[in-house]
């Protein structure tokens, strides 16, 4: 696999405050990432950074070897964020629409995900007065009707129950089947251990570790451990 | 980018115009505002109208568009000052507030069409706002007014135009705040600033005028006295495109602050050096019917003659009502006529002309190839003899006004259930339109 993604010695600074400190890190083509860490560690900053929603101080952002400036990386990169409740006036049919409109799909890649996601009963209501699981499944809806060939997905799984968890899990398989490249960013670290194949730790604006599990536990000297293990003992 | 996602775009925005919680309520309120001015404008046109019908002198001195368009119309103002900087700001702000921005700005398409299709929701918006003055034309003219085409254009331009630069500030200033109740208290304080800015400059000199005419109020001065001028219209749209450019910088979210400080900073010089380049051009156009912005075509034609400089030095307070006699019938009307004339206020600051204090007090000098004259009329017929008399330029005979009057005392009986009835109605219902499948929605 290429390397798809290239993070060198990123730093950001907001009102005066280190939130990043010399984060670096590749991201290979078609792998699916989890981002980890705990809550403060700079998760949400970092994939708004490389997304090009906050300004770094420091450091390069490459794409397949060519320097990525924060203008064009929408090209290439969708950031779905995490808590916001997109058009609240708007019907959840109304922003599908404008997605499928935006991205070219048939009416047919709608309906596919509106099935998986279940979210037929949320169509014809407006976005203000979808539950917390109907609004984060049509945001996920949102994103994986997007071209972009990475997707940084801040907290996917978040407030969805176990049958929904796993019709995510499908469809994040189908879309690295697919060739998409996704990085998630998950404070549920066993649900992350079943995700993601590798994983970026980290805490404090730093990167602790990064790799798969087996390197991760290496790093920690928990040979046997899961992931929250390696999470205790790095952080 | 294909035509299908701009009309995607137009059709989110002109969504979020219309269950926006401003939208209705302004057209509500104008509906009521509209009707008081255009019924209190209707009685004291009549009562003019009455008193012309035994002086037939009088008839000719009654214009609609000073006696019924332009009060109609300041209601516009009112809620356009008030009301539709929330209207405008919601339509970006809107977006920031609920997060949707950082979807909306990685769609496949330029942040400017982005803005553009903002833009064209809240022009659509506008024509909607506009369609309430005009109802109130519409009955005037249904009670045998008389509207001159080019005055009621020049008045929907002037406030258009101000609406044009409410939206472009809004849109600058939530862009920049990423907060809609500190955008709001920003472009209110801008608009109302503006409005007691030009209340105080009114009648004075000096640094105060410059200011009160850099005001947003000033927009519309020009266009409610019935006159075109490219200096200000274009200044004023590049100072739109000034904005919006800010706008844009504020939504690239992922600029240093530095470049951004940097890109606003080349964007203010590149603004200001053009306003400073147009705000040299001399186009003009006197809209109104009654040709009150002018003299008699014969006369400009003469006045364009004068090739060397006309100094005019006024012995006037500027709130005298002389001065603003003078300046009203004389100097408004030789700027655009004469190709290079200067004006001195004499009188201006420290009161040392004041009556009683100098003997010169309510003299006008007039310098014109090395000869000076002087006199106290403010007449616009014994100015030009003077400069005639100075400059040996004589125009070829001199038309008189053919303009009529349109002396009307009209029986109103629609404008009462139209304005405070039928209309509210039927915005209510528009809005329960909007509103009510969004409640529906939350029971479902």
């Amino acid at each position: 696999m290429s390397i798809l993604l290239e993070v060198e010695d990123l730093s950001v600074r907001l009102s005066g405050q280190r939130i990043l400190e010399d984060v670096s890190f590749q991201i290979r083509e078609g792998s699916l990432i989890g981002l980890i860490g705990p809550n403060g560690a700079g998760k949400t900053s970092l994939l708004e950074t490389v997304a090009g929603f906050i300004p770094a101080r420091g450091g390069r952002v490459r794409w397949r070897g060519a320097p990525l400036a924060p203008a064009e990386r929408k090209r290439n990169i969708f950031y779905l964020p995490d808590g916001i409740r997109p058009c609240p006036d708007h019907r959840a049919a109304d922003l599908l629409e404008l997605f499928r409109v935006a991205y070219d799909h048939p009416r047919s890649r709608v309906d596919e995900l509106v099935d998986a996601l279940k979210l037929r009963a949320a169509l014809g209501k407006r976005a203000r007065h979808l539950s917390k699981g109907f609004t984060k499944r049509l945001l996920l809806a949102l994103g994986m009707l997007t071209h972009a060939p990475l997707l940084l997905f801040d907290e996917p799984f978040d407030g969805l129950d176990l049958h929904q968890v796993g019709a995510v899990r499908s469809l994040i398989e189908g879309l690295r089947q697919a060739g998409r490249t996704l990085v998630l960013s998950i404070h549920e670290l066993a649900l992350a251990e079943r995700v993601c194949e590798t994983f970026l730790l980290l805490a404090e604006g730093r990167l602790l570790a990064a790799g798969d599990l087996e390197s991760l536990r290496a790093t920690a000297g928990a040979a046997d451990g899961g992931l929250d293990d390696v999470f205790l003992a790095l952080t | 980018m294909t035509l299908a996602l701009h009309g995607a775009l137009w059709r989110k925005e002109l969504r979020e115009l219309l269950l926006g919680r401003a939208f209705w309520p302004l057209l509500f309120f104008l509906s009521l505002l509209s009707g008081a001015s255009f019924r209190q404008a209707l009685e004291l046109y009549g009562e003019a109208s009455r008193a012309a019908a035994t002086a037939p002198e009088l008839a000719r001195s009654l214009s609609p568009f000073d006696g019924v368009l332009v009060p109609t119309f300041g209601s516009l103002y009112l809620v356009a000052t008030l009301l539709w900087p929330f209207v405008a700001i919601r339509q970006l702000g809107g977006d920031v507030q609920s997060g949707a921005i950082k979807l909306t700005l990685q769609l496949p398409v330029a942040r400017p069409a982005l803005l553009a299709a903002k833009l064209i929701a809240l022009a659509a918006g506008w024509a909607a706002v506009l369609l309430v003055p005009l109802s109130a034309v519409a009955l005037w003219r249904a009670m045998g007014g008389h509207v001159a085409a080019g005055e009621l254009l020049g008045l929907l331009a002037g406030h258009t135009l101000y609406a044009a630069v409410v939206v472009c500030l809004s849109m600058a200033v939530t862009a920049w705040t990423d907060s809609t109740p500190t955008a709001s208290l920003i472009v209110l304080a801008a608009t109302l600033g503006s409005w007691a800015l030009d209340f105080a400059s009114a009648g004075r000199e000096g640094w105060l005028l410059r200011l009160g005419a850099a005001s947003l109020t000033a927009v519309i001065r020009p266009w409610e006295r019935g006159l075109f001028l490219a200096a200000p219209l274009l200044s004023w749209l590049l100072v739109c495109a000034g904005l919006l450019g800010a706008a844009l910088i504020g939504l690239d979210h992922g600029l240093s602050p530095r470049t951004r400080v940097s890109r606003m900073a080349a964007l203010g010089v590149s603004v200001g050096v053009l306003v400073a380049v147009v705000g040299a051009l001399r186009g003009s156009r006197d809209l109104t019917e009654d040709r009150r912005n002018s003299f008699a075509p014969e006369e400009e034609a003469a006045l364009a003659r004068l090739r060397e400089d006309l100094d005019i030095e006024v012995f006037l307070r500027p709130e005298d009502p002389r001065r603003q006699d003078f300046e009203r019938e004389v100097l408004s009307k030789l700027r655009r006529a004469v190709p290079r004339m200067r004006v001195r206020p004499a009188a201006a600051g420290g009161g040392r002309f004041g009556p009683g204090e100098d003997q010169r007090y309510g003299e006008v000098v007039y310098s014109y190839g090395g000869r000076t004259d002087a006199s106290r009329s403010t007449s616009p017929e014994e100015v030009l003899a003077i400069l005639w008399d100075l400059s040996g330029v004589r125009p070829a005979g001199v038309s008189s006004s053919t303009y009529p009057g349109y002396p009307l005392v009209p029986a109103d009986r629609w404008s009462g259930p139209w304005f405070y009835a039928i209309l509210p109605a039927f915005i209510a219902a528009g809005a329960a339109g909007r509103w009510w499948p969004a409640k529906r929605s939350s029971r479902q």
